[in-house]
């Protein structure tokens, strides 16, 4: 119920860009659903002020991972910590997959994870969730350079189905993982086909219409500035179609919190343009 | 010594609310205080000032509506709310089951909609006061403009003070000349407490981009930058008027809320303090009584507006 502390066991360089955050924060990692996150702070201190949200990366025992991008000064803050320090935390928090039942449906589902950049952060814990439920899986990852793809190895363990791209070719098929995508949708698996998706919001946009094409169920993870984490504040809203038979009395959408109903939406319940 | 064995009375009355303690949670900052649930003992807190109520249902602001600055946060968040209506059916039931008091925060867009929000609220039982929102910096109609003058917060707290039963708080903009006048022309008008202050207007920009942070461009500037600005005013306001006065600004510690009661303020609200620690009432609240009792002061009485000013060579 507290503000937890949480040890920093490791801190993984992975590029300049990127680094693996290990903490050890028990009560998070025995409850995290997949696509759930936390808050961290940055430090102590009123400067930066505000906690930062980051999807759990992967969970183990009394261990959580996080991929964290750097992308400021409270990030860059995060990754100048050291192993043994302790940084405030508070989760695991959100609406995390609805993971699929296997063998369930006729014909059996499929999961397709598709990832770009720090986007693959939810993607690994979903994935490890998955294939402990036996079920089949096939990742995308992209990235602007073969820099930005990211926990390759770890899907590798994974799946054998693994498709990269680069937008400079410098990895993996050139251009954007939504090609690839839409290629292997061409061809019939047998499988009843099921998207979970993370990533930039063009990417989960366009995801999302390739997908609405194909009238395949489709989970998005969406990322927001926030402060509470917790629905209270209303900072980090998105437009979200308004549900039909309740009256909002204001129009066809409504403001969604990404805190507290995501960050994973049904991605038919968004408004994308 | 004994002082430690007698717990230090913390309850207070603020315009006509017994509160348990002094610490309370600022509107805005805290939704409709279910959302804290799962993350804090709300029975723990003095208060919670629910979030911004307007008759209908608002969308609020498009986003960006966060922009960071230096131990500050600057919002645009306009006003969001559930309205009335769903706040008596849904949100209001759900925070009766906690033991604090509830006060709620009401605006309107014009005073006619006030008074309909304030008499609406009369008619539920669970409430113990209104606090009367004339300082949202966020909203083109509405808000701010109400609370810019004496003589227009005088106006608008007088409809809504016969609008309703229910103790009437006025929570003012620290956006005006003289903040004072204002709270004067508030307690004149019937107001029974004085809750300052909200957000100082700010601006923050993009300078890759050249664009405002925030979608808004304007903004509410929070958390500890504001302190000594909101403390000063506090100070001023809690000279001049016989109403209590609740303290607002920056508020992240005990520290920091003994200071404002020191000044003058009969209670405090925590805003931003939330976001960052859900358990940050309760700690303070633990603070405060911490310091009472190292102090040997057996009543936060002995403490409002206490503040020792230096002797002045004439």
């Amino acid at each position: 119920m507290d503000m937890m502390e949480a040890k920093i066991l490791s801190l993984i360089e992975l590029t300049s860009s990127y680094f693996i955050l290990e903490l050890e924060a028990p009560k998070v990692a025995q409850s995290a659903q997949a696509g759930q996150f936390v808050m961290l702070r940055c430090g102590p201190g009123y400067d930066p002020l505000l906690s930062r949200p980051f999807s759990i990366h992967r969970r183990q025992g009394n261990r959580i991972w996080l991929l964290i991008s750097v992308v400021g000064r409270g990030t860059e803050l995060i990754s100048l910590s050291r192993p043994g320090a302790q940084l405030e935390i508070l989760g695991p928090l959100g609406k995390g997959f609805r993971l699929i039942e296997p063998g369930r449906s006729d014909p059996p589902a499929q999961a397709l994870l598709v990832g770009g950049g720090a986007g693959v952060a939810p993607l690994l814990f979903l994935a490890e969730e998955l294939a402990g439920r036996q079920v089949p899986l096939t990742v995308f990852v992209g990235g602007k350079t073969s820099a930005d793809l990211l926990a390759i190895e770890e899907f590798e363990k994974l799946t054998t189905k693994l498709h990269l791209s680069t937008e400079d070719g410098s990895r993996g098929e050139k251009g954007l993982i939504t090609g690839v995508l839409g290629d292997v949708l061409e061809q019939d698996t047998g499988f009843r086909q099921e998207i979970f998706s993370c990533g930039p919001w063009g990417m989960l946009a366009e995801i999302s219409r390739i997908a609405e094409e194909r009238q395949l169920p489709i989970q998005v993870s969406v990322e927001a500035r926030m402060a509470c984490g917790v629905g209270a504040c209303l900072g980090c809203v998105i437009k979200a179609k308004a549900p039909e038979g309740e009256d909002y009395g204001i129009g066809d959408y409504r403001h969604a919190c990404v805190c507290l109903e995501g960050p994973v939406f049904e991605a038919e319940k968004l408004i994308w343009n | 010594m004994e002082l430690n064995s007698v717990k230090p009375n913390l309850q207070v009355e603020v315009g006509g609310v017994r509160l348990k303690n002094p610490a309370l949670a600022a509107s805005g900052t805290f939704g409709y205080g279910e959302e804290y649930a799962p993350w804090t003992d709300l029975g723990k807190i003095g208060g919670i000032v629910t979030k911004g109520l307007s008759w209908e249902p608002r969308l609020g602001n498009p986003t960006p509506r966060l922009a960071e600055t230096p131990a500050g946060l600057l919002n645009a968040i306009g006003l969001q709310n559930v309205g009335v209506k769903r706040f008596l059916q849904t949100k209001l039931p759900a925070l009766r089951n906690y033991d604090t008091a509830i006060i709620v925060n009401i605006f309107g867009h014009t005073e006619a909609e006030y008074i309909t929000v304030a008499r609406e609220l009369s008619l539920a039982e669970g409430i113990a006061a209104l606090e009367l929102n004339i300082s949202c910096p966020n909203v083109t109609q509405g808000g701010m403009q109400f609370g810019a003058t004496p003589p227009s917060t005088y106006q608008i707290v007088s409809a809504v003070r016969q609008a309703t039963h229910f103790p009437l708080w006025v929570k003012l903009s620290p956006n005006v000349a003289d903040i004072a006048a204002i709270a004067e022309a508030a307690q004149a008008a019937g107001a029974d407490a004085l809750s300052l202050v909200n957000t100082f207007l700010g601006l923050a920009i993009d300078i890759r981009s050249r664009q405002p942070k925030l979608a808004n461009i304007t903004g509410g500037l929070s958390g500890p930058a504001i302190k000594p600005l909101a403390l000063r005013m506090v100070w001023e306001v809690a000279k001049k008027v016989e109403i209590p006065v609740v303290g607002i600004g920056g508020i992240c510690c005990a520290e920091d809320a003994l200071e404002y009661i020191i000044a003058g303020a009969h209670a405090v609200e925590v805003g931003t303090a939330n976001f960052i620690d859900p358990q940050a009432i309760p700690k303070i609240v633990a603070g405060i009584e911490t310091y009472l009792l190292e102090n040997g002061v057996a009543d936060i009485h002995s403490l409002i507006g206490s503040l020792k000013l230096p002797e002045r060579e004439v």
